[in-house]
């Protein structure tokens, strides 16, 4: 990213101020209005790692689509870029497939297949660069590039989907991972994408509010997808794709753990053989079953039983690690791809 | 004192299993740059190299492109690897 003056330094932190403000009070301020929606509407579920088993209502996608949607809007009005309306256009995609998966239980194969159409706005729109960061240089990769984001998109989307197991987790995770992201995009990528990454990161920590432990709304299929769609939108988009993949790699690591050990894509709720049970004290204890699928949940509660939110902590702890390894690969690339000049 | 507290804070946290999932995410980050490297210094300028700088975009990029391919299925192998000693050491599963 350049800038030619200070003019156009201010003028970004005053777009930046819009977008942050229009995406987090959005949201902020829609979510109790929703829940109390859902609840009267009966779209509830379970929680069930809990004594009382609370019913907490489901989807938060429709608000989280709304304040993305508005703050994009509004970046694409001052700016005009056409990686704002593919990031966009992508994430739109990703909540309708999710929404669909909300209203009516889909097979397995559904999401991953259908969220190859949330890749496609990238592609029509040509909001990528052929050239591949590499942490330590570019690669000039004009055939791979393309299959590359049609496997990027669906596997991001599904990663954040697969990890929303306990409360606040998926928020909590995209907001660490959201970091990395943003600082990378910053150097790496352009003004327009840093502005829409800014997006991504004040409506999740608007939503992060309703959505850690305890929690007082699910993000449903609909959040998840599009909060993992919008990441792989902004990093491809922003030139930091590997920076992104780094700062998933817990998420990733999950995704892979559980198609290895299944080995085919299938839902959650197909899996008889629970990779964790709750005890009699609901504590999350690990499986003792060889058919239960491996997972991070299991291998974190490999040393015994622990509560929820110790759990969740756990996995956020991961997610900094990650996260500062990403922070490092920053600078690595920094000095590599730009030899220490923005 | 205060050592003690960290020492015996540090020992409790090297047998605990985040320090182990903490080493694994560290060993895939590490083997991600280690293949970025080889891409860059190796794969990269393949054209210069095969084609004497004459730009064959297509053979160049099929060429990279199934050199890349065939080092993310060695990472997944070597992830898998790292997935089974792992479980078996912990979980006890084979």
């Amino acid at each position: 990213m350049i800038f030619s003056d200070l003019n156009s330094l201010i003028m970004v932190f005053i777009y930046g101020i819009i977008a942050s403000a229009i995406s987090f009070l959005t949201v902020y301020f829609a979510m109790p209005k929703a829940i109390a929606f859902l609840l009267e509407r009966g779209m509830i579920v379970q929680d069930y790692h809990k004594s009382e088993r609370p019913k907490i209502p489901r989807p938060a996608g429709p608000i989280l689509i709304i304040g993305i949607t508005l703050s994009l809007m509004v970046i694409y009005c001052l700016t005009f870029n056409e990686k704002i309306l593919a990031i966009l256009f992508s994430t739109v995609i990703a909540f309708l497939i999710g929404f669909i998966d909300d209203k009516k239980v889909m097979p397995g194969w559904f999401k991953p297949v259908a969220l190859l159409i949330a890749a496609l706005p990238i592609l029509l729109l040509g909001a990528y660069d052929t050239n591949l960061n590499l942490i330590f240089g570019n690669a000039f990769i004009p055939l791979l590039y393309i299959p590359l984001i049609l496997i990027a998109i669906p596997v991001i989307g599904n990663t954040i989907n697969s990890i929303d197991v306990l409360n606040g987790v998926a928020s909590g995770f995209i907001l660490i991972a959201c970091i990395p992201l943003i600082i990378s995009v910053y150097i790496f990528g352009s003004v327009e994408v840093f502005l829409a990454s800014l997006s991504l990161f004040f409506v999740t920590l608007a939503f992060y509010k309703f959505h850690k432990f305890p929690s007082k709304i699910f993000p449903g299929d609909s959040g998840t997808l599009l909060l993992g769609t919008i990441y792989g939108a902004i990093a491809i988009t922003g030139k930091s794709e590997l920076i992104a993949i780094i700062a998933l790699l817990p998420a990733i690591f999950n995704s892979f753990l559980f198609l290895s050990s299944v080995k085919r894509v299938v839902e959650h709720r197909e899996i008889t053989a629970r990779p964790t049970y709750l005890t009699d004290d609901f504590k999350l204890a690990a499986s003792k079953d060889k058919k239960a699928p491996i997972t991070l949940l299991r291998l974190l509660l490999v040393d015994g039983p622990l509560s929820e939110s110790e759990l969740v902590n756990k996995i956020f702890k991961l997610a900094i690690f990650s996260s500062i390894l990403a922070l490092i690969s920053i600078v690595i690339q920094y000095y590599f791809v730009l030899g220490g000049k923005i | 004192m205060l050592s003690n507290i960290i020492l015996s804070w540090v020992e409790k946290f090297k047998m605990s299993n985040l320090f182990n999932l903490f080493l694994i995410i560290g060993v895939i980050w590490f083997t991600l740059l280690a293949i970025s490297a080889f891409l860059v210094i190796f794969i990269a300028p393949i054209d210069i190299v095969i084609f004497n700088d004459r730009k064959d975009l297509y053979i160049t990029s099929i060429l990279q492109a199934t050199i890349a391919i065939l080092i993310v299925l060695m990472l997944i192998v070597f992830l898998n690897y790292l997935k089974k000693l792992y479980i078996q050491k912990k979980l006890h599963i084979e």
